[in-house]
C-alpha cells in the first residue's frame, strides 16, 4: 500500500466519524456533499446562516447524511444564494468603478476648460484636487468588492493601477492623515 | 494625481494622456463588470429556486393595477 493510499484511508475514516457525529445533529447545514468541506464564500454563507429571502427558506434536511446521498435541492438553493451574493458584490463594484470613470472624465473636462481659458488655474486645480481622493477610494472599493465576489483575476488586473495610485499620492495620504480632508484644496 | 497650481499648465498634457489611458482601462473593467453582473443575475434565475422566485415576482407584477394600465 502506497503512502498516498494510507493517508487517503485515514482521511476517509476521519470523514466517516465526523459524518456520524453530524448525523446526530438535527439541522446541520455543513456542506459535506462532495467529500471534505471547501473554503468558499458559499460555505461561509451557509455557516453564517446568511440567507436572501427572495429564494425562501433553505430546504430542510434531517441530517447531512441526506446530502451525501442526494445533494440536488439543497445544493441548487445554495448556488442560487451564492449567485445573488455575487450579483450584489459585482453591482457595488460596478458603481465604484463607474464613479472612478466619472472622475476621470470630469478631470479631463476640467483640463480642457483650463486650456481653453474658461477657468483660471486656481479653480481648475481646486476642481481636480477635491476629487482625487474619492477616485482612488472608489477604485480601491471596487477592487475590494470584486475580491469579495471572488473575481480575483480582476483584482490582479487592477493591482498595477492601485500601486500607481499608491505611489503617486504620498502627499495626498500624508495630508489626509495629518490634516483634515478639506485641507487638500488649495 | 494631485495638481499644483503653478505647474498645472506644464502638467496638463501629460495628465490628459495619463487620464486617457486610465479611462480606456477603466472602461474595459466596466465592461467586464457588467458582464459579470449579467452572468450572476442570469445564473441566479436559472436555478430551480430562482425560477420559482422569478415566477412569484412576475405573478405579483401581473396582478398590480399598473400592469393593466397600458
Amino acid at each position: 500500500m502506497s503512502e498516498f493510499d494510507r493517508y487517503r484511508r485515514l482521511g476517509a475514516r476521519a470523514e466517516a466519524s465526523s459524518a456520524t457525529e453530524d448525523a446526530k445533529r438535527v439541522d446541520s447545514r455543513d456542506a459535506r456533499a462532495h467529500g471534505r468541506p471547501r473554503a468558499s464564500m458559499g460555505a461561509f454563507c451557509r455557516w453564517a446562516r446568511f440567507d436572501f429571502s427572495i429564494f425562501g427558506d433553505a430546504p430542510e434536511r434531517a441530517s447531512t447524511a441526506d446530502m451525501t446521498v442526494d445533494a440536488g435541492e439543497a445544493a441548487a438553493h445554495a448556488r442560487a444564494v451564492v449567485t445573488v451574493f455575487h450579483f450584489i458584490a459585482y453591482s457595488l463594484a460596478g458603481f465604484a468603478f463607474g464613479f472612478a470613470v466619472f472622475v476621470n472624465v470630469y478631470v479631463m473636462i476640467a483640463l480642457d476648460d483650463l486650456q481653453s481659458d474658461f477657468v483660471n488655474p486656481h479653480d481648475a486645480t481646486r476642481r481636480i484636487n477635491r476629487l482625487i481622493a474619492w477616485e482612488i477610494g472608489a477604485h480601491a472599493c471596487g477592487c475590494a468588492f470584486m475580491l469579495v465576489g471572488g473575481h480575483w483575476v480582476m483584482v490582479l488586473a487592477n493591482a498595477p493601477l492601485v500601486y500607481y495610485h499608491y505611489i503617486g499620492c504620498a502627499r495626498l495620504w500624508n495630508s489626509f492623515f495629518i490634516h483634515s480632508f478639506r485641507s487638500l484644496s488649495p | 494625481m494631485l495638481m499644483d497650481v503653478t505647474e498645472i499648465f506644464n502638467r496638463a498634457d501629460a495628465e490628459r494622456q495619463t487620464r486617457s489611458r486610465k479611462l480606456a482601462f477603466l472602461g474595459f473593467v466596466e465592461v467586464i463588470t457588467a458582464y459579470k453582473i449579467t452572468y450572476a443575475a442570469v445564473h441566479a434565475l436559472m436555478t430551480t429556486a430562482g425560477r420559482e422566485a422569478l415566477a412569484k415576482v412576475l405573478r405579483e407584477a401581473a396582478h398590480t393595477p399598473t400592469y393593466h394600465m397600458f
